[in-house]
């Protein structure tokens, strides 16, 4: 973790919280990752993790019953409920979006850490790492859905986090990404980690049998140049725990 | 200390409990609260007798309400005078009225038994409108609906111009204070309220009241303090007036009731409060309180004709509240979309006493009051308004709270099934329906594990002929739930794409729209 | 050339070596140095294969 998070380092770790469910659900990021990155970022000399995301359901019971708050309580990181104030208009000057109201600890913190699940998703095919920013965004959001692959990569092009460690302990396969169902959950015991949020959600992908190419937000963040789609291009190291 | 003193001391600490209790009942993210909220009105007789009579439910859960009474009989009204929270402020509203007491009333004081015998006669018949003007659960609907939304505002707006304005120590100060209230006193989230100026005034109003006599509302309209006179007239805790007392009527002034304490022997029992005032006040040190035999003389004399009156025209008022065409079969409104668990419709009115406690939990503000969309007898029950706030999926909280039982407090797996209504896509509004426009927000947020919105795949065009495939939205019936978190978020802004309605919620045989509905999941 | 011009000139010509070209070259160079561009672990122990991620690229 020291490349990535320095001494003194205030780090925010941005898990999918946003639904009021328990972990084996796997429609949130598991408790475990987000605990376990946050004891890493104290190892490493952090000043402080705060762990946040703009729940759609009821934040107290999100962050509750998804178990993150209880592994943040664990690791000695601070739970962040949004405050409406601060969120402030980002120009982003994209194809779908012009400005959004962004929360601003996102660009005030040292070091940010994208802790998305993988899990299916009606729109968007799946939702992974670039989907995971919808999480930061104030407004309505909702509205985003009309253009959501393009939206979703003009976030890209101006959140650009330290790391990006997309969880797969348990991927949800149908009925996302609010789930909800034993039987839509599939245990893969599988972290994917990379700098590039590009190169993970498209490997994220071939966890469903999937191509990255079958996701719209993968193609054209990696059309504009913002990482790399093809994985064959990418030195992918496999490890056996 | 004298008996006054102490008697306010523990006044105080009653309302700053009924407070507690009050800020307590809101989620911390877990399906439990983890104190009883509701105790004021579990105690609450008047709340015990009417809904029972009413819905002709027992259901034994009145039991605490019996303790009070039991304790009444014995010790007389020391709930009003020791423990009531609407008492204790209208103690505290009585400290604005400077100039001195109105002599005692004529006959103002039977004002309240009438009042009381009145909601009893309605509730003989099958209409329960206590709740209204019960103390505990008006300063509870209150608090819930009016005063406490608006301090939260004023205090969010407060401190929110103080951090705009960045000044040097004022800001850090100011922003330290709002965040120390916000993890005690302030709600997690601004609670909004659709009655919240109609019921906010009325409240100041009854406190207001205090200017024309200290204590209006306990002396002459309280039914609780009705009740509870009737029930202490043997009560053995009493004031006693010794020889020593030349009938100089020091006391009659700061009697806080129209117990008329003058005389040695003529004064009411059922009036006294037992604030011990007039101990204080008397120069001869004659009054005294302590364990009495035998009865008071001072009686009641209600008038026969008065009390008859009375009951009659409680029962008189039933008719009339139900020829509306709300109370005909299947003529529910589509808007009324009761809480999880809520009765049947009727039974539901005959046991919700308006409280506020379901409004005040809600998690995501989304229970609000009625005014007349469920008719005059149904004024402040709680009605879901998803626009606001959705039912939220894993949340039994309102059944938690519901002092009667109108709101049924179910099994969770159970609750995830109770339907509340359905959901409808209006086809002129939705995105990909009506505009070529993508959206798959209700799908995505439906709650269900098998989503009840499913979606289907189609090519459209656009009017320039260009052909686009998108999804467009369908209810299931048979999965939907009717929880409103698709209309809550239908980002077609102002009247949604997609609301839910309450055809076909479970609670109403009637209201079933299709002719095997699915079965409710056998408990567990 | 005078020393104040002198001074003015190396500030400047620094100051352009560390724009954003510059500082993504040196990036990729050192990112080169690194390792995998992806980690995948896999283990029944979730803190253990986060550590593990983290320890593959690079610390």
């Amino acid at each position: 973790m020291k490349r990535f998070v320095a001494a003194g380092d205030v780090v925010v770790l941005k898990p999918n919280i946003g639904w009021d469910r328990a972990p084996q659900y796997a429609a949130t990021t598991n408790p475990d990752v987000v605990g376990a990155l946050a004891k890493l970022c104290y190892e490493a000399g952090a000043k402080k993790v705060r762990i946040l995301d703009n729940p759609v359901n009821d934040a107290r019971r999100c962050y509750r019953q998804s178990g993150i708050a209880d592994a943040a309580a664990t690791a000695g990181a601070e739970m962040v409920y949004m405050d409406g104030r601060k969120y402030r208009d980002v120009r982003l000057d994209g194809k779908a979006l012009k400005s959004w109201p962004l929360y601003g600890e996102i660009f005030e913190a040292d070091k940010v850490i994208n802790v998305p699940v993988a899990k299916t998703h009606g729109l968007s095919g799946l939702t992974l790492g670039m989907k995971n920013w919808m999480g930061i965004m104030g407004g309505a959001r909702f509205r985003v859905h009309q253009r959501l692959d393009e939206s979703l990569v003009d976030l890209v092009r101006v959140i650009r986090p330290a790391l990006t460690v997309l969880d797969a302990v348990r991927i949800l396969t149908a009925n996302g990404p609010t789930g909800g169902d034993l039987s839509d959950v599939k245990r893969l015991d599988t972290v994917v980690a990379g700098t590039d949020q590009v190169a993970v959600d498209s490997f994220g992908a071939t966890l469903f049998g999937m191509k990255g190419s079958d996701i719209g937000s993968v193609r054209l963040a990696a059309n504009a140049g913002l990482g790399v789609m093809d994985l064959s291009k990418l030195q992918i190291k496999k490890i056996g725990v | 200390m004298t008996l006054a003193r102490t008697r306010r001391i523990v006044q105080g600490l009653f309302l700053a409990l009924f407070l507690f209790l009050f800020i307590q009942t809101e989620s911390k993210g877990t399906d439990e609260l983890g104190w009883p909220v509701r105790l004021f009105l579990d105690v609450d007789p008047l709340i015990a007798l009417t809904t029972s009579l009413a819905s002709r439910r027992a259901e034994g859960l009145f039991w605490p309400a019996l303790v009070l009474a039991g304790l009444t009989a014995l010790l007389g009204r020391i709930f009003c005078g020791w423990v009531c929270p609407l008492g204790t402020l209208n103690n505290l509203a009585g400290g604005l009225r400077t100039t001195r007491p109105n002599p005692p009333g004529a006959g103002g004081f039977r004002v309240k038994y009438y009042v009381l015998l009145g909601l009893i006669g309605m509730s003989l018949f099958g209409v329960q409108l206590a709740g209204i003007l019960d103390p505990i659960s008006l300063t509870i609907r209150s608090l819930s609906l009016a005063l406490y939304p608006a301090a939260s505002i004023a205090a969010t707006s407060l401190f929110d111009a103080i951090c705009r304005l960045n000044l040097p120590l004022v800001t850090p100060a100011s922003e330290a204070v709002y965040g120390l209230l916000q993890k005690t006193v302030l709600p997690f989230r601004q609670p909004w309220s659709a009655q919240g100026v109609f019921i906010g005034l009325t409240f100041l109003g009854l406190l207001a009241l205090n200017l024309v006599q200290r204590r209006f509302w306990c002396r002459f309209l309280c039914p609780l303090g009705a009740l509870l006179g009737l029930l202490s007239r043997r009560s053995v805790l009493r004031r006693s007036v010794s020889e020593e007392c030349d009938s100089c009527g020091a006391c009659v002034g700061v009697c806080q009731a129209d117990a008329v304490p003058a005389g040695k022997d003529r004064w009411r029992a059922s009036e006294c409060l037992l604030c011990s005032n007039c101990d204080d006040a008397c120069p001869k040190n004659a009054v005294s309180f302590g364990l009495m035999k035998g009865r008071p003389r001072g009686g009641l004399d209600l008038g026969r004709r008065k009390v008859m009156a009375s009951i009659f025209a409680g029962a008189f008022a039933v008719p009339l509240l139900r020829i509306s065409p709300l109370a005909r079969p299947r003529m529910s409104d589509a808007k009324l979309i009761r809480p999880p668990g809520a009765l049947a419709e009727t039974t539901f009115l005959q046991s919700c006493v308006r409280c506020g406690e379901c409004m005040k939990v809600c998690i995501t503000g989304g229970l609000q009051p009625t005014l007349l969309e469920a008719g005059l007898e149904g004024l402040w029950t709680p009605v879901l308004v998803p626009r606001i706030g959705y039912c939220e999926f894993g949340c039994t909280l309102c059944g938690q709270v519901c002092p009667t039982g109108a709101i049924r407090k179910l099994p969770l797996e159970r609750k995830q099934q109770e339907r509340l209504g359905h959901a409808a896509i209006d086809r002129g509004r939705c995105l990909p329906f009506a505009h070529a426009t993508p959206c798959i927000v209700c799908e995505e947020i439906c709650p269900t594990p098998k989503k009840a919105i499913w979606l289907e795949q189609v090519a459209v065009k656009d009017r320039n002929g260009r052909p686009i495939r998108l999804q467009q939205p369908h209810v299931d019936l048979a999965a939907c739930i009717g929880c409103g978190a698709c209309e809550k978020h239908c980002p077609v802004v102002g009247q949604p794409a997609i609301y839910v309605t309450s055809a076909g919620e479970s609670r109403e045989e009637e209201h079933q729209i299709l002719l095997q509905p699915p079965p409710a999941a056998p408990a567990k | 050339m005078k020393r104040r011009d002198f001074l003015k000139w190396t500030a400047l010509s620094s100051a352009g070596l560390a724009l954003p070209c510059g500082l993504a070259a040196l990036g990729r160079m050192a990112h080169a140095a690194r390792g995998p561009d992806l980690v995948v672990v896999r283990g029944t122990s979730t803190p253990q294969i986060v550590r593990a991620a983290l320890d593959a690229l690079g610390g």
